[in-house]
């Protein structure tokens, strides 16, 4: 290959990498020190809300259980989570999804396959606990050699989970969760994990500081949210950013929109722009879109990619570039910039507008650095409900 | 007043007191944390050249990662108590033991907190300290009249180069702050002599904490040293990768600004008054932007207005640097350029708001590129606040390209980013090794008290690191040739590596197995040579990070063999 190609080849790929880094002493707070000072052995829950660094903690810890050479499992709630941490830190992490990771320990352990309940439309196959329960009760004593267990999103996690793996003999445990980002039904509130990892209320470290989000993601957040009160209440964070937007398109704007989407990334070609769909067709439409934007940019088409229900392609989260993914698929996952797109499409039911407020709370917690809300110009549509009036809060803006 | 021939108070005669810490990592018998350290001076009669501060693990890391030993106010809202707290702006150094309460005091906010005591080297440094006499504090000279006193409260900051080792209570303490020090990215504790006392002694000693009597509390201005540290880093990285174009007189831009910023005190290189960097010599004698007259010529492109923008954001900058996330920096540049532009004349005035304009609408859906920008604004200042707005680090910008982008725009850039960051905000590999280190220490230490008026002085600063590139400039002797085969080794170039086997005459067998080739030689080879391809070797100097422990180890193995080159040449 000619010379200059490949150095063009390998700085572009550095311009768009994204991997995580140490922070730098001054990037950690009082209480995310006190969390790194927490023993290797013993049990921990640490709560916050998002952005407050819960993962930043757990992936330290789990860099030092990789030093010592421990043997440890980083556990996380789906595949995307899954990738976007291997990729991330690098693929000497040893982590995998909680249910995979349940049947096949649960497997090795007992010499019973994991009892399923029959699979769910989407092919899922949900664990029965009783009868996990029923067989870890009459079976061998517990293991001895249990590895550290490291989870993300433990609010994700049934409380069953916790109740088998303590009955299986697991010891060690480090759970960082948040109770306000639950979007599926079966998940342990901070007192079910703390009752059944046996942690006093008085030892669970509690994050209070929001170091991801700028200011304004975060009032936009805290407007959607609905207040449980199990974690505690987020500070918002005085780091400035640029103002959340709510942008009203034509439909004729479609491919403007789109273009500009993709110059977020041609800007600076490691940033990573999360567009999230109320549902597939949406999420269907805007990867069309975004893809066929071609010519006027500086570093070529930018990489895009979409992920959804029963397709998983190769996505990647340590290089920039634009991911189209649904809603239900963006927990836990991190953007520089989150555009919510369509939100007219949203189902917001008039008897239950929390459901539709936890959606978006969730989904407007991606971004790290601005949200961007894009509506269709359209005269039926209840989201104007759930939507903040204050400018300051949410600005109405037109596209120049 | 005590001379330097003439015993001091208590009729110390200066230097010649006992020195601690000579015994590196070893255990020191019988001392601990509390007893050990110096001997009282007062018993002996002497000036320690070595004091310490007791701190605890986290301060301590704190300040190596900053690269000053710090005031309270440095360490913002990450502060733990220590012994700092008592006197805001000073550092308390005991010159003899120091007291459990004070060890008791500095590890008492956290159950994680270490206590460990920073020995200090004051060795080069005089100037005016306070210390405690009866009844108060008074103001003495270091090191001439403060014999005797178990405590003196020297201005802040001073350089982590002035560490010459930090001693923890136990082995366990020092091995909990190496496991610490690992999981920060900036932190250098490897560059620094460590080791633990034998035993911890219940038995208090020492003079008692908190002091009686403290020096009246003092600003100690930290941002443009830090500032400073940040430039200077991206000064040398620049000088390294990124020679630039070759200015009047026939040095390059990088390496001659580069040099402007290291020894401000020597004649910057001609040319380099034409360029934007025209000020950086002032601006790192006094931490200030120059006066007016320094750069003022018409017009905001390429003249003096934009010169005045460009250190004016510079200052802004300084003001808050290492202390302020990016984006909290970038909002003050924003209100720097409304303020700026209420006093310029019409048509600059335009050019500034829309600059300004334009940073604002980078965020968000705009309908621009980097060509874009670059295509409207032409200059150095415009171009290099656009990338600020356009890239979060130092790291980012050095691995920014784009055609349009000059060597005056990158140069003008590195400044801008350097000053953001601060040297504390820098990862350890972009900090270029201990002696890079010290050397930017030592002068972001002594700009703070040049800006302070402390008349305190730091003595000789530690000369400028060479490059790579100048270490490997010019013909290369046998040094400079095992040097870079030991780098592209370290580095693992292996495209820049070949090897020479000189065989004597004769037949041999070549056999291929799975494992490679081998080649039987009657007798022994003449010699086998690992040499490197010079080309390959300097493609990979100019674009590759060089691991500082790697760049440490090379410089050390050339250190003295390498001629700077002479003023106006490339190297």
């Amino acid at each position: 290959m000619d010379r200059n190609r490949e150095r063009e080849i390998v700085r572009d790929l550095v311009a768009r990498r994204r991997t995580f880094e140490l922070p730098g002493i001054q990037d950690l707070s009082k209480e995310q020190e006190r969390v790194r000072a927490l023993p290797a052995e013993g049990r921990h829950l640490i709560v916050g809300g998002p952005g407050t660094g819960k993962t930043v903690v757990a992936l330290i810890r789990t860099r030092r259980h990789q030093k010592r050479k421990d043997d440890y499992q980083f556990l996380v709630w789906n595949q995307l989570l899954h990738r976007a941490s291997r990729q991330l830190y690098g693929d000497e992490l040893k982590s995998a999804t909680w249910h995979g990771w349940f049947k096949k320990r649960f497997r090795e352990m007992t010499d019973h396959l994991a009892p399923c309940r029959p699979a769910e439309p989407s092919g899922f196959e949900p664990i029965d606990w009783e009868e996990v329960e029923r067989l870890v009760a009459s079976g061998n004593a517990p293991a001895d050699d249990a590895p550290f267990l490291v989870i993300d999103e433990g609010q994700d996690m049934p409380p069953h989970f916790y109740r088998s793996l303590v009955a299986l003999g697991f010891e060690r445990f480090f759970v960082a969760a948040d109770q306000n980002q639950q979007i599926h039904d079966e998940h342990s509130s901070r007192s079910d994990i703390e009752t059944e990892l046996a942690i006093d209320a008085g030892d669970v470290v509690e994050l209070t500081r929001n170091y991801r989000n700028a200011g304004p993601v975060a009032k936009l957040a805290r407007a959607f949210c609905t207040g449980d009160p199990a974690s505690p209440p987020v500070d918002l964070p005085s780091r400035p950013g640029p103002a959340a937007w709510l942008c009203d398109y034509a439909s004729e704007r479609f491919a403007d929109i789109c273009r500009r989407i993709v110059k977020i990334v041609d800007r600076d070609p490691a940033r990573l722009v999360g567009v999230i769909a109320p549902r597939d067709d949406v999420r269907k439409r805007y990867f069309d879109g975004l893809r066929a934007v071609t010519g006027g940019l500086d570093n070529g088409e930018p990489r895009i990619e979409t992920f959804f229900s029963r397709h998983r392609p190769d996505v990647r989260f340590d290089e920039g570039g634009v991911l189209v993914i649904n809603a239900q698929a963006c927990k836990g996952l991190e953007f520089d910039v989150a555009v919510l797109a369509d939100i007219d499409r949203h189902h917001v039911s008039p008897t239950d507008l929390d459901a539709a407020r936890k959606r978006f709370y969730v989904m407007v917690a991606r971004a790290r650095e601005q949200v961007i809300l894009l509506r269709r110009r359209v005269a039926n549509s209840r989201i104007e409900e759930i939507l903040p009036d204050d400018p300051d809060v949410l600005q109405r803006k037109d596209l120049v | 007043m005590a001379t330097p021939e003439q015993p001091g108070l208590l009729g110390i005669v200066p230097g010649s007191g006992p020195r601690d810490g000579d015994a590196g990592g070893r255990e020191i018998p019988p001392s601990d944390l509390v007893a050990g350290g110096p001997r009282p001076a007062a018993a002996l009669g002497a000036v320690p050249e070595r004091c310490c501060l007791v701190t605890n693990h986290l301060n301590l890391l704190y300040m190596l990662a900053a690269g000053l030993l710090l005031p309270r106010s440095g360490f913002g809202e990450k502060y733990y108590r220590d012994t700092l707290e008592s006197c805001p702006g000073w550092i308390p150094l005991f010159t003899g033991r120091p007291g459990r309460a004070a060890v008791d005091h500095s590890i008492a906010e956290a159950a994680q907190l270490k206590p460990c005591r920073v020995v200090v080297s004051l060795r080069d440094c005089a100037g005016p300290v306070m210390v405690p006499v009866p009844g108060g504090v008074e103001k003495r000279r270091w090191p001439h009249e403060v014999g005797g006193a178990p405590l003196i409260f020297v201005p802040a900051p001073l350089p982590a180069s002035a560490v010459a080792e930090i001693r923890f209570g136990s082995l366990d303490d020092a091995k909990a702050c190496e496991v610490d020090a690992l999981d920060y990215g900036n932190v250098p504790l490897a560059d620094f002599e460590t080791g633990a006392d034998r035993k911890h002694r219940s038995v208090a000693a020492g003079p008692p904490w908190p002091p009686a009597h403290v020096p009246p509390e003092r600003t100690a201005p930290l941002g443009a040293g830090q500032a400073a540290g940040g430039m200077l880093a991206m000064l040398r990285l620049l000088a390294h990768r990124d020679p630039g174009e070759i200015l009047e007189g026939g040095e390059p831009l990088g390496l001659a600004v580069c040099r402007a910023a290291f020894d401000p005190g020597e004649d910057p290189a001609p040319g380099l008054s034409a360029t934007v960097a025209a000020g950086l010599t002032a601006w790192m004698r006094t931490g200030l932007s120059p006066a007016p007259p320094e750069t003022a010529l018409p017009g905001i492109d390429g003249g003096g207005d934009a010169r005045r923008l460009f250190w004016g954001a510079i200052d802004t900058l300084a003001e808050q640097a290492g202390a302020a996330g990016v984006d909290e920096a970038n909002a003050r540049l924003l209100d720097f350029l409304d303020r700026a532009s209420g006093g310029l004349e019409e048509r600059l005035r335009q050019h500034v708001v829309e600059l300004r304009e334009t940073l604002e609408s980078l965020t968000g859906l705009a309908d621009l590129t980097v060509s874009d920008l670059f295509d409207r604004f032409r200059t150095p200042f415009p171009r290099a606040m656009s990338l600020l707005f356009l890239r979060k680090t130092c790291a980012d910008l050095l691995a920014f390209e784009h055609e349009k982008l000059t060597p005056e725009d990158r140069l003008a850039a590195a400044l801008l980013f350097g000053a953001r960051a601060g040297w504390l905000a820098l990862p350890l590999p972009l900090r270029g090794g201990k002696a890079a280190s010290a050397a930017v220490s030592h002068r972001m230490a002594a700009l703070s008290h040049r800006l302070a008026d402390t008349g305190f002085e730091l003595g000789p600063a530690p000369g400028r690191p060479k490059s790579l590139a100048e270490l490997f400039a010019g013909e290369w002797n046998a040094r400079q040739r095992k040097a870079a085969v030991e780098l592209a080794r370290r580095q693992k170039w292996t495209d820049c590596l070949q090897t020479r086997v000189k065989l004597g005459a004769g037949e041999y067998a070549l056999k291929v197995t799975r494992g490679g080739t081998e080649i039987v030689v009657p007798g022994e080879a003449r010699a086998v040579e690992t040499e490197v391809d010079r080309t390959r070797f300097s493609t990979r100097l100019a674009e590759t990070s060089v691991d500082p422990k790697h760049e440490t180890a090379v410089g050390e193995m050339l250190a003295g063999s390498v001629a700077a080159p002479p003023r106006g040449r490339r190297p």
